[in-house]
């Protein structure tokens, strides 16, 4: 189809062991896979001792969620992505029937899409060929569903303790309402609301909202980190392990601007997928289906694909080495 | 660490042409070999980042893909039905199972057993693999089906019983409430609403979430052990009352742990069997003002039982293949040249 064919350039890097003076020259190379015996011939264009690089690009949000919002129609733009796209969209409808199935395949296709636009592979949906890939996704998908509720625990314990306070000065609330309306109560309405069920929500209500952003914003990108490190060394073992977990801590807060940014475009996305399904499903049977591609369009695929560009980012700018992780395979 | 390790690494850059494709970049085992003054050095190296042209969402030949698969997975479905005789088979069992409705509730059994059957002929590797109708076979597949049935109502009991009280709960706090407004109404309740509330509301919302909880692990945990039981059962490898072998079970989970994939994509395509299947007869049932009603076990036969027997025999298959359950009669070698 092309005529000429294109140059791909690879930036290598050698470890340690490999002396200053011994690198290697100027010239004809090849690059060889030791595993599989694949052989590439090229050229070695410079040897240079690596800089210093700082993450110094301030990830403007504007144009990041600009860039990201264009991200949404790219597979829609290429011949063969629009029926893979499709079919992938047709699948997860299908599955729409039994949400929790449909749920555990979506996730699980992400973390392919993740790990494909990490490695920079030349093609991002992660290939779907019998149906044991799609089993594949399902079963990656309730691994990465049960982890993360593992992950949530502190915090589904904290609101429900704090939950309880709120329902009960609701239920306060509710009792002296009562009273007012068969008029044992003398206490006017702001009157009330200031004196009693204000002091009394405003903590726990205030309380239950800091818990919840607090740990969300940490646990949740720390979670995908995580998965992105499963999806190089595919060991699950690694969410549980402790330095990992520090060191994604570390990842984060050192490019916590990207990954905030990630963040925030994965909350708009899940936003944008959940109005759009409330609003589908008042059409009858067919909107189900509707709601589903709908969920997968502006939900699943681009927050996939903005946490893809984090891992990149990350690979780049060399916080996360995929190569530490595929060689404890 | 890595700010350790970035201080000695050293970078170069290499650029070959589009027509070499280099699929693996994991640098997990990449080499650059170079040849300085007519001696070859490998340097182990690994990818940092590339430049090559963006990337595209499916690639050209992602096209002979899922859809391709399913053409040709439902062409070899349907392609025993090409045989007159096989489909008189069928078609046979399936005009006695239409009778059968009338006399006496023995279709669910018959078909089951029926459908284990394939399933065994697709696990051992059969040239045929539609059941015959001998006398002693259809009792065998009534025997089978009975006990599949009996089994599969034993497995799913607690998860019943579990839903069932855990519903009662939710009526008796139903009931309780209606209660406690008649007597108040009378005057004879001590009690305020607000305190009563607050002792049941947590409840409510408790018991609905481990109701959740409970059909998730039914769906995850129990289904795809059940159908691999169901399997081994199949099979004949092991005795109906294995089913509840603690033994059996730890097994039939070892083989899910080990190949969830094929166990779930199995999973996958029977949920949308049954679900089209629905869909198909409810329209059907409309359509026809319910007259299809009188040979609905046959269109059953046909649309789900022969699919769902097969996509299990596949799997059965998968499972032989892979040795995870015992080899039946025949060496792994010739087994694998048959199919």
């Amino acid at each position: 189809m092309t005529a000429h064919p294109k140059t791909h350039t690879l930036r290598l890097t050698f470890p340690s062991s490999v002396n200053e003076e011994e690198k290697p020259a100027i010239g004809p190379a090849v690059l060889i896979d030791t595993q599989t015996g694949q052989r590439v011939t090229g050229m070695v264009l410079d040897v240079a001792p690596k800089k210093e690089k700082r993450d110094n690009q301030i990830t403007k949000i504007i144009p990041y969620f600009s860039k990201q919002f264009n991200a949404i129609w790219l597979p829609l733009s290429e011949k063969y992505g629009r029926s893979k796209y499709l079919s992938i969209a047709a699948i997860y409808a299908s599955m729409s029937i039994t949400v929790l199935i449909g749920s555990f395949f979506v996730r699980g296709w992400q973390l392919g899409v993740i790990y494909n636009i990490a490695r920079r592979m030349p093609v991002i949906a992660p290939s779907i060929e019998k149906l044991a890939d799609v089993g594949k996704f399902i079963a990656d998908g309730i691994l990465l569903i049960f982890i993360k509720f593992l992950y949530d625990v502190p915090k589904i314990l904290f609101l429900v303790v704090f939950g309880f306070e709120l329902i009960e000065a609701g239920l306060d609330f509710l009792y002296w309402f009562i009273d007012f309306t068969f008029g044992d109560e003398t206490k006017s309405y702001f009157g009330y609301l200031k004196e009693n069920s204000l002091p009394e929500m405003k903590e726990s209500f205030i309380w239950q909202l800091i818990i919840y952003l607090v740990y969300s914003t940490i646990v949740t990108p720390v979670f995908k980190i995580m998965s992105m490190k499963y999806a190089f060394s595919r060991r699950s073992a690694i969410f549980f392990n402790g330095k990992e977990i520090i060191d994604s801590l570390r990842v984060y807060y050192s490019r916590s601007r990207s990954t905030l940014a990630a963040y925030l475009w994965d909350l708009l996305v899940t936003g944008i997928g959940s109005l759009l399904t409330l609003f589908f499903l008042f059409i009858p049977v067919l909107g189900i289906f509707a709601a589903a591609f709908a969920r997968f369009a502006f939900t699943h695929w681009p927050k996939s694909y903005g946490y893809g560009t984090l891992a990149r980012i990350y690979i780049e700018t060399r916080v996360l080495d995929p190569a530490k992780y595929a060689t404890q395979k | 660490m890595h700010d350790k390790q970035d201080q000695t690494l050293i970078e170069a850059e290499f650029s070959f042409d589009d027509s070499q494709s280099l699929k693996v970049l994991d640098g997990s085992s990449l080499a650059l070999s170079q040849q300085i003054d007519g001696e070859t050095i490998d340097y182990p190296v690994s990818v940092f980042s590339t430049t090559s042209s963006t990337a595209q969402f499916a690639g050209t030949n992602d096209m002979a893909n899922l859809w391709q698969h399913v053409w040709i997975e439902f062409g070899k479905m349907l392609a025993p039905f090409k045989n007159v005789v096989n489909f008189l088979l069928v078609l046979g069992l399936g005009i006695a199972l239409n009778f059968l409705q009338w006399a006496i509730q023995l279709n669910a059994p018959l078909a089951r057993g029926w459908r284990l059957d394939i399933v065994r002929r697709m696990g051992e590797g059969s040239a045929r693999i539609v059941p015959n109708l001998l006398p002693l076979s259809i009792w065998r597949y009534f025997r089978k089906g009975l006990v599949l049935i009996v089994m599969r109502a034993l497995y799913f009991l607690p998860h019943a019983v579990f839903i069932f009280l855990s519903s009662n709960q939710f009526f008796l706090k139903l009931k309780d409430i209606a209660l406690w407004g008649f007597s108040k109404m009378r005057g004879k309740e001590e009690e305020a609403i607000v305190d009563y509330l607050l002792r049941t509301l947590p409840e409510f919302a408790f018991e609905l979430m481990l109701q959740f909880v409970v059909v998730l692990l039914y769906m995850v945990l129990v289904w795809p052990i059940y159908r691999i039981t169901m399997i081994k059962y199949a099979m004949g490898q092991i005795r109906g009352y294995d089913f509840l072998n603690p033994a059996v079970f730890r097994d039939s989970a070892r083989i899910y742990t080990k190949d969830p994939a094929n166990v779930l994509g199995v999973y996958f395509f029977t949920l949308l069997i049954d679900f089209v299947v629905t869909l198909i007869i409810f329209m059907l049932v409309s359509a026809s003002l319910g007259f299809i009603g009188l040979v609905l076990p046959m269109i059953v036969l046909f649309l789900q039982h022969w699919p769902k027997g097969y996509a299990y025999g596949m799997l059965a298959r998968q499972l032989v293949q892979k040795g995870y359950i015992a080899n039946p009669k025949r060496g792994k070698e010739e087994y694998n040249q048959l199919l």
